[in-house]
């Protein structure tokens, strides 16, 4: 800065009345004189406190004496001490274009890997550290619940349909990773209409419509084989790691938007959690099918089900839960035929 | 609207047994109460509040209080200081007053009716915001302090009042501190939300416990780091007399535990208890938002919040009605589809005026809320006057909606900030005197050069 005297006009208020006084300010080198009414007196540069600078408001600046100048914003005030260094490089930040448009291309970057790559993986990693007591203990509580509430009511299966599905389903999981922890449970419920169940830690459940729905005992195992699917592959658990880090980053950046309209803050958690159970889905028919080739079940028994109960859905309220949660679609037919012909 | 002056007065409540309004009174008398004023000119109605001690005073004893009037050009006009009067309610005689000071000057026309003025634009804003995004999640969420503070700093310079911005004087560090501590919570809460259910109960209950803290430190924190002319607000609520206010003398940690350790397990005990909470909640409601205002000060000058839980109820009760109504309508519609059999494409257009009905019932309900704290607040000699409204708000809630999704994101800046000159387009500040008579009341100068010296402990503990 070169010698010249720079003088700046402001209002004064002295903290006592919240009344303004015109004020002039004249900075030469390290020196700065202020002007109230007539009356002169000097500080230095060190001495007087100024607010950083924020889009184009006016900028207060604090005096020893406890009172304080507002003046618009102008090049010679960044020579007064600065009241929150730490702004001073982000206000800089603040004031170029080029500087919001690569942030915006980074925000968009860092949300996309971490949607591709970053939040599955690290999901996957984070179930890991999870010790299966917890994750058996959280099932638990969630079946005690789900019965507590009348979500499920007592089976009305006979003893000889229920063995009977028993022994497929012990068949099923002889030799999987969990084996010891799966346990079969028939309920009949109203809410949930013909579904399955897998809840974390090793429970299943079928409902009482779900087994009637079925016309043969391969298209039980077709489902049975399915939620093994969720639970060899932990996705319970995945889906809570998944949508908590999803609900956290959503909150950040919709922050701004979430108190200035109403219900759209959630929409790009929901989206992302819907791709992502719609990729839980597709792994587990995956595993059903390779489970059922192994125990010499046609893939297509899978097929022939989802027909039914999109078939029933039309006409039958009670099938539509299933496919809330279990989306039907031309694709997961064609792939299960794909791989019931393939040997 | 018209301005409320009041004179201070130093008021006997008469014990019970020369009381005339039996039972009507009680050994003590929290906020106020409504009552009439007996002068030579005339009877009038007349509110008296007791503005110390959370309002609580002793009957028999005198105490300061305030009184206020409903048509204070005539009831005023025969007052000045020293004049005795009585105060009547029931069918007699309550209580003896006189006038220790004329708040205002008795006959006290507004003056003066300032615009509150925003002037961010969202072309500035948006630099901002794409900063304060792209550093907070570069830096996983560290930078949101700064990020808070320079969003507040922006929204208060660029509202101005009479040509003067406010001053958000809040600093990065402190902001800082109160987030780990909120983060450090909400994580304990969600971990013991999702794997150790067991431990959530004890959890939630010392949350109870420490939600009248957390509102009488982030009433201080604001208030502190606010600042208009140089001269800041300043928060005297007590711990003591908020436990109170929040937790309405205990029934509201009872109603919790109960809900929490599973109390009532009887359905129908539990739907009463739950009722009676919901038809409660605007007079607790009430109560809170008087306590905070009735804190607060600015340059000597105590708040007042005139307003009544039967306002409040009013507001909720019509965005109940709303939702019912609408709710009965997608209800009509559903049966008719279950009826017909028609393919779920028209399942989603259901979901449209539920949507629609949803969002009026909550601009309603945050527009008359405003409404009504701001049109009962004074700080005198200024008052205000709000005149938000629901619909407006909706219209402006489902443009924003609409725009941020089609934009992805991008318009959001804009959003806020046309949203922000609403809100203070919609808000008068009416002076009945000058701003000299804020004084920074000669005992406490509380300027805003020695706000940052506040104390270690002021953390924002706002998530």
């Amino acid at each position: 800065m070169s010698d010249a005297t720079m003088t700046i006009e402001g209002i004064y208020f002295d903290g006592r009345k919240p009344v303004g006084l015109p004020i002039l300010l004249s900075v030469l080198g390290k020196e700065v004189t202020l002007t109230v009414a007539g009356t002169a007196s000097v500080y230095r540069t060190s001495q007087l406190k100024v607010t950083p600078r924020i889009g184009s408001a006016d900028r207060f600046i604090s005096i020893p004496d406890g009172g304080q100048v507002q003046c618009a914003d102008h090049p010679c005030l960044d020579l007064l001490t600065s009241d929150s260094p730490t702004e001073g490089p982000v206000a800089w930040l603040e004031g170029r274009v080029w500087v919001a448009v690569c942030c915006l291309l980074l925000i968009a970057f860092l949300i996309l890997t971490a949607y591709v790559f970053g939040l599955p993986a690290a999901a996957d990693w984070a179930v890991r550290k999870v010790s299966l007591e917890t994750e058996r203990s959280l099932g638990r509580d969630a079946f005690a619940w789900l019965d507590n509430k009348r979500w499920f009511l007592p089976t009305e299966l006979d003893e000889t349909t229920k063995s009977r599905i028993r022994t497929t389903f012990s068949t099923l999981v002889r030799g999987l990773k969990f084996e010891r922890d799966y346990r079969l449970e028939f309920r009949r419920s109203k809410r949930m209409g013909a579904n399955a169940v897998a809840l974390p830690g090793g429970i299943i459940v079928i409902t009482d419509d779900m087994v009637s729905l079925a016309e043969s005992d391969d298209e039980i195992a077709a489902v049975l084989a399915h939620e093994i699917g969720h639970i060899e592959l932990r996705h319970a658990m995945k889906e809570v790691m998944e949508g908590s880090v999803l609900a956290v980053i959503a909150g950040v950046v919709t922050n701004d938007a979430s108190s200035y309209t109403v219900a759209v803050a959630g929409l790009p958690a929901l989206l992302a959690e819907t791709k992502y159970s719609r990729t839980c889905e597709s792994e587990a028919d995956e595993f059903a099918f390779q489970l059922l080739k192994r125990h010499h079940i046609s893939p297509a028994a899978f097929a022939s089900l989802m027909e039914k109960l999109s078939k029933s859905d039309d006409d039958d309220e009670r099938y539509a839960s299933f496919l809330s949660t279990h989306p039907v679609t031309a694709d997961r037919v064609k792939r299960a035929r794909q791989a019931s012909g393939e040997k | 609207m018209n301005l409320k002056p009041e004179i201070e007065a130093e008021v006997t409540i008469l014990p019970p047994e020369m009381n005339s309004r039996k039972g009507a009174i009680r050994d003590d008398i929290v906020g106020y109460f409504e009552c009439s004023i007996e002068l030579p000119n005339g009877t009038w109605d007349c509110r008296i509040v007791f503005p110390d001690a959370n309002g609580r005073v002793e009957l028999g004893q005198t105490t300061m209080a305030l009184i206020q009037f409903l048509n204070p050009k005539e009831a005023l006009s025969c007052l000045n200081t020293g004049n005795t009067f009585q105060l009547m309610g029931g069918n007699g005689i309550i209580a003896n007053g006189k006038v220790a000071k004329l708040i205002a000057t008795p006959i006290n026309p507004i003056k003066n009716e300032l615009r509150l003025e925003f002037t961010g634009s969202a072309r500035e804003y948006f630099r901002i915001w794409a900063v304060n995004l792209c550093l907070t999640l570069l830096t996983a969420g560290i930078f949101s302090a700064w990020a808070k503070v320079r969003k507040k700093r922006y929204f208060y310079s660029h509202t101005i009042l009479n040509g003067t911005p406010f001053q958000y004087l809040g600093q990065p560090l402190p902001i800082l501190r109160g987030r780990i501590i909120g983060v450090t919570l909400f994580a304990v809460y969600y971990v013991s939300r999702h794997f150790l259910t067991s431990f959530l109960p004890y959890f939630l209950a010392l949350g109870v416990m420490i939600a009248p803290w957390v509102v009488v430190r982030s009433a201080s924190f604001n208030a502190r780091y606010s600042a208009f002319r140089n001269l800041t607000f300043k928060f005297t609520g007590s711990y003591r007399d908020t436990y109170k206010v929040v937790y309405a003398w205990g029934i509201i940690p009872v109603l919790i535990a109960g809900t929490i350790f599973n109390w009532w397990n009887i359905s129908w005990l539990m739907s009463i208890v739950y009722v009676l909470a919901a038809l409660m909640f605007p007079w607790w409601f009430n109560h809170l938002k008087r306590f905070i205002v009735g804190h607060t000060e600015y340059g000597g000058v105590k708040g007042a919040l005139f307003s009544t839980g039967w306002q409040f109820f009013k507001i909720y009760f019509r965005a109940g009605l709303l939702l019912i109504v609408i709710m009965i309508f997608v209800y009509i519609q559903l049966y008719q589809l279950n009826l017909t059999g028609t393919s779920r494409f028209s399942f989603i257009f259901l979901n449209l005026p539920a949507y629609l009905g949803y969002v009026l019932a909550y601009a309603y309900v945050q527009a008359q809320i405003s409404n009504v704290v701001w049109n009962g607040a004074t700080l005198w000699p200024v008052s205000f006057r709000s005149t938000l409204l629901g619909r407006t708000m909706a219209m402006y809630y489902l443009t924003n909606a609409l725009a941020i999704i089609v934009s992805a994101g991008l318009l959001t800046p804009w959003a806020v900030i046309r949203t922000m000159k609403y809100r203070a387009e919609n808000l008068r500040v009416l002076m009945a005197g000058e701003l000299t008579d804020f004084s920074g009341s000669d005992m406490s100068p509380v300027s805003a050069a020695g706000a940052e010296i506040g104390e270690f402990f002021d953390m924002d503990l706002s998530l």
